[in-house]
């Protein structure tokens, strides 16, 4: 037995906080291979995120009514020195980057240019716009890929999605007309082809910007990359989708668009896959038909679980599960059962091997 | 902020001494030293003081700060994981030596300038321990006898 004075401090250090650790933090810890980071979405927010290299963590304070204080011994004596109602809570969570303010590129420098000298307020490089955002590195750098994001002048920018095709098609064309291997493309050769190849495009495109689609593209994220056809299939997909925005096209012939806008240089060299399975989340069927389809951005719908749920109804009142699932699965915070999670909000029916979902 | 690294060096060299240890069942055995002890409601602390309180002036684990602490009670530890927390001279709380589960990494935060031409002043983060026992005391106060 053993009996030690106890104090306390007069007044608590409040420089210290206390913070639940999951398994997978004392895992980055024990073994120190990724850097731990804490950041908030914006200066004046209080919505903390903790960031290790490849997740991001939403942290939050878990209030209790007990005294807790932290104490230390020091010469056979007690001391506890801060005092905590509350400790932080992790819960993994999908990391966002902030790019409501990131300037578009649309293949025209001089006009880019101009408008930054308009609006300085916008420029500023990916490594800020990294610090800036609520997101791991890891995840940030394939999200801002999936977001057609690049660099230009050290300046962090957005390509416009008619640009993407625009480089892309030049890409496809280049591979082929000069007999590269599509498994194995090295950035800087192709960029020293299209320097001489090209001259009028060559000051609206920049080393950057030919990495950025290349990685969009590819199976991996380093040079030299490893085209992905599938990769540009979907694209050409979404980008004829994009057409039918306000009028309905029937799958066959919109089928038959997609293939045609794909450059027929690919096309006749290589077997590319045009599957409407490729596209869901981009697209839905219209009421009442089986064959015909309309485009729908996902990020033009609400954010509230029950708004989205009654916006999609509107579009069309039954859906296959698997053409509904991906309008709605960033809702699923939780992490339920999809077809649980539905049932919250709509109707699930089984008819045959198919899952149909339509409102309450 | 917005970001700020947290330094975790120390979390990880507490974690590596750990391992070292095979039988860590004594409560402060710790290369910190740091516990965590809990009572059930406030603690109140007298706001005035007077010739009776027991004083004791200490200095920061991390710095040579020097803060005031004032005594309220007296701090008994079995073998057996029981705890006894004698407060003042009437009361006596009856408690336990337990497990945290998950453990519980402490955060110091501090607001420092750089010394670079920006003078950004911004904050660093470290932490400097992790703590996995706490003393838990979750009945009423009783009278000693």
């Amino acid at each position: 037995m053993k009996t030690m004075e106890t104090y306390s401090y007069l007044v608590p250090d409040a420089s210290y906080k206390l913070i639940e650790l999951s398994p997978e933090l004392l895992e980055v810890i024990k073994l120190q291979k990724s850097g731990i980071s804490i950041k908030a979405s914006s200066h004046d927010s209080l919505d903390l995120v903790l960031t290790t290299d490849t997740k991001t963590f939403q942290l939050r304070e878990k209030k209790h009514s007990n005294t807790q204080l932290l104490i230390k011994e020091k010469n056979e004596k007690i001391i506890g020195f801060s005092s905590f109602g509350s400790a932080l809570e992790l819960n993994k969570t999908i990391g966002r980057i902030n790019y409501s303010n990131v300037p578009i590129y649309n293949g025209n420098l001089s006009k880019f240019k101009e408008r930054l000298l308009k609006n300085q307020s916008i420029s500023i490089s990916v490594d800020e716009l990294i610090l800036q955002s609520p997101i791991s590195r890891g995840e940030f750098d394939n999200h801002w890929i999936e977001l057609n994001g690049s660099e230009i002048e050290n300046i962090a920018v957005i390509l416009s999605s008619n640009f993407i095709t625009e480089i892309l098609t030049l890409l496809i064309n280049i591979i082929i007309a000069n007999d590269l291997n599509f498994n194995n493309l090295n950035l800087y050769k192709i960029f020293q082809i299209i320097e001489i190849e090209i001259e009028n495009e060559i000051e609206n495109i920049t080393i950057d910007i030919l990495e950025t689609v290349l990685k969009k593209f590819s199976k991996n994220l380093q040079n030299p990359f490893k085209i992905d056809f599938l990769k540009i299939s979907k694209w050409y997909g979404i980008e004829m989708l994009k057409l039918y925005s306000t009028n309905s096209i029937e799958i066959d012939e919109f089928c038959l668009n997609w293939k045609s806008s794909i450059p027929s240089s690919l096309t006749s060299i290589e077997s590319i896959s045009i599957d409407l399975n490729m596209l869901k989340g981009y697209y839905y069927k219209i009421t009442g038909s089986t064959n015909k389809i309309k485009y729908l951005n996902k990020h033009s719908l609400p954010m509230d679980n029950t708004s989205r749920f009654k916006a999609l109804f509107q579009l069309n009142k039954y859906w296959d599960l698997d053409e509904f699932e991906p309008f709605i699965i960033d809702l699923n915070e939780k992490n339920l059962k999809i077809t649980s999670f539905i049932m919250k909000y709509a109707r699930v029916q089984k008819q045959g091997n198919k899952t149909i979902i339509s409102s309450r | 902020m917005p970001s700020a690294e947290v330094d975790y060096s120390k979390a990880h060299d507490r974690l590596e001494s750990k391992e070292g240890i095979q039988n860590n069942s004594s409560l402060i055995d710790t290369p910190g030293g740091l516990a965590i002890l809990e009572i059930q409601g406030v603690l109140n602390l007298p706001t005035k003081l007077n010739s009776t309180h027991q004083l004791l002036d200490d200095t920061a684990i991390d710095s040579d700060l020097v803060r005031q602490a004032i005594k309220f009670g007296d701090l008994q530890l079995e073998d057996n994981n029981k705890a006894t927390l004698y407060i003042g001279k009437s009361q006596r709380l009856v408690g336990t030596v337990e497990s945290i589960d998950p453990p519980l990494g402490v955060l110091k935060f501090s607001n420092h300038v750089e010394n670079d031409e920006n003078k950004n002043s911004s904050s660093k983060i470290e932490m400097i321990e992790i703590v996995d026992k706490k003393i838990v005391f979750r009945t009423r106060p009783l009278p000693i006898m």
